[in-house]
């Protein structure tokens, strides 16, 4: 055996696996008369009981428990609605655009305490203010949610806009119940955002942005959407 | 031929699909801690690991899978769609490869009391910490297509073969990356390997109380 074929071989040599016998054998017999290779095989011997070391300590590695629930809820979650097969989790943008949406609804009901209040009557410039918190709302109208796609349809649209569709209910947001209140909130979404909120939207359209109505429930989530031209 | 545990994981997936919940916590509990190390030991990450072991599993609660068992075990199907998530989160971020501030806990010599009736002094145990840390520090530090082999091979312990199939490459190719990764990882740990004269340590002697 040439150190060159030996130097090819000595990790496996220094593993005692993946080796034959005899190529093994020969391996050795050429460490033991060649120095340089003989310390090549010694220093590959450490380097397989370090990575050794470090495979047996990290073995108890798992992931957190937290990951195993959050599994096993999302399971039960797609097996309880068979109409959708795949559930779609929630973007990243959704939750920030909940978070906006909340605080327009809180922004709301600061405003209307302070208007109820005597002495209390903010300027226009205070509640525009207050209302304008959301960077990417446009127009928020409190609305009672009693019916999810026949509710808009008796609230005014914006000027130079009109409603290009009915509210289409958002997948797993767990629906909207007679009698919850919620905030509309008007913003500019891609065309692939509004697919991933379940809005049948036609794919061949390309991308770019349209208008939407967004129904935020009072748990900071939208709840329906709707396309606003 | 398939052994009994690949057998095992075929009738499981087949019982995820009907939504056996189960079968997918048994399936989960088998192989999670494999994925988990993997994805660990590639971005360096615990968060980033996490990450992927709920990507891979979420693929099947999404829906049909496209595992074959004609091709292999379900393992490497999971390591396979694990791999391709780690390989977009490094390419997401190439800052990811990076040392972590900390390594998870539960790195520990423990099983060496445990299983080897061993008891480490802690000058001992500090000195394989250090020798760990610079380990996987080493490990972090080689490119992707040798962090993965090693990875596999010498961390996981897996066979070149079943590395091979997950790697999606011929044996001899991952033979050849892994010499050329070891080569590199002796290069980088050459002052940690070098062979140490004996260090007598002396125990100060306790003093009897009373």
């Amino acid at each position: 055996m040439k150190c060159g074929e030996f130097a090819e071989i000595v990790h496996d040599l220094a593993r005692a696996r993946q080796l034959g016998e005899v190529e093994a054998a020969i391996g050795r017999a050429h460490a033991e008369s060649c120095p340089a290779c003989g310390c090549l095989l010694a220093e590959a011997q450490r380097l397989a009981g370090v990575l050794r070391e470090a495979s047996v300590e990290s073995r108890g590695l798992e992931a957190p428990e937290g990951v195993e629930s959050g599994l096993m809820a999302a399971f039960r979650a797609a097996n309880s609605a068979p109409r959708q097969s795949r559930p779609r989790p929630k973007p990243k943008w959704l939750l920030g655009l909940g978070l906006a949406g909340a605080g327009v609804l809180a922004s709301l009901l600061v405003f209307v305490w302070l208007a109820r209040s005597p002495g209390r009557r903010p300027s226009s410039a205070a509640a525009s203010a207050a209302t304008g918190s959301a960077t990417e709302a446009i127009a928020e109208q409190k609305a009672p949610a009693g019916q999810t796609a026949a509710m808009p349809a008796n609230l005014p649209a914006q000027p130079n806009t009109s409603l290009v569709s009915g509210f289409v209910p958002v997948p797993f947001a767990g629906g909207i119940a007679r009698g919850d209140t919620g905030v509309i909130v008007r913003v500019q979404v891609p065309r692939s955002a509004l697919a991933e909120l379940g809005y049948p939207i036609d794919e061949t359209g390309g991308e770019g942005m349209v208008q939407a109505d967004l129904l935020v429930g009072e748990d900071g989530w939208p709840h329906a959407v709707r396309i606003v031209r | 031929m398939r052994d009994a545990a690949e057998v095992r994981d075929e009738l499981l997936l087949e019982r995820v699909a009907v939504g056996d919940e189960e079968a997918f916590r048994a399936l989960y509990r088998r192989h999670q801690g494999s994925l988990y190390r993997y994805a660990l030991h590639m971005t360096g990450r615990p968060e980033a690991a996490e990450e992927v072991v709920q990507e891979v599993f979420m693929g099947l609660i999404r829906g049909p899978v496209k595992f074959d068992a004609e091709r292999g075990p379900l393992g490497a199907f999971l390591f396979g769609i694990a791999r391709n998530r780690v390989r977009r989160l490094l390419e997401a971020d190439r800052r990811l490869v990076a040392m972590p501030e900390e390594w998870p806990e539960g790195l520990s010599t423990e099983t060496d009391n445990v299983f080897g009736r061993r008891t480490l002094d802690a000058a001992d145990h500090l000195a394989r910490a250090e020798m760990n840390a610079q380990v996987r520090k080493a490990v972090l530090s080689l490119p992707e297509r040798y962090r993965e082999v090693v990875t596999l091979c010498d961390l996981e312990e897996l066979a070149y073969e079943q590395a091979a199939l997950i790697l999606n490459c011929p044996v001899g190719t991952v033979r050849s990356r892994l010499n050329r990764a070891r080569g590199m990882l002796a290069e980088k740990l050459t002052a940690a390997l070098a062979p140490k004269p004996a260090v007598r340590v002396r125990v100060p002697r306790v003093a009897d109380a009373g």
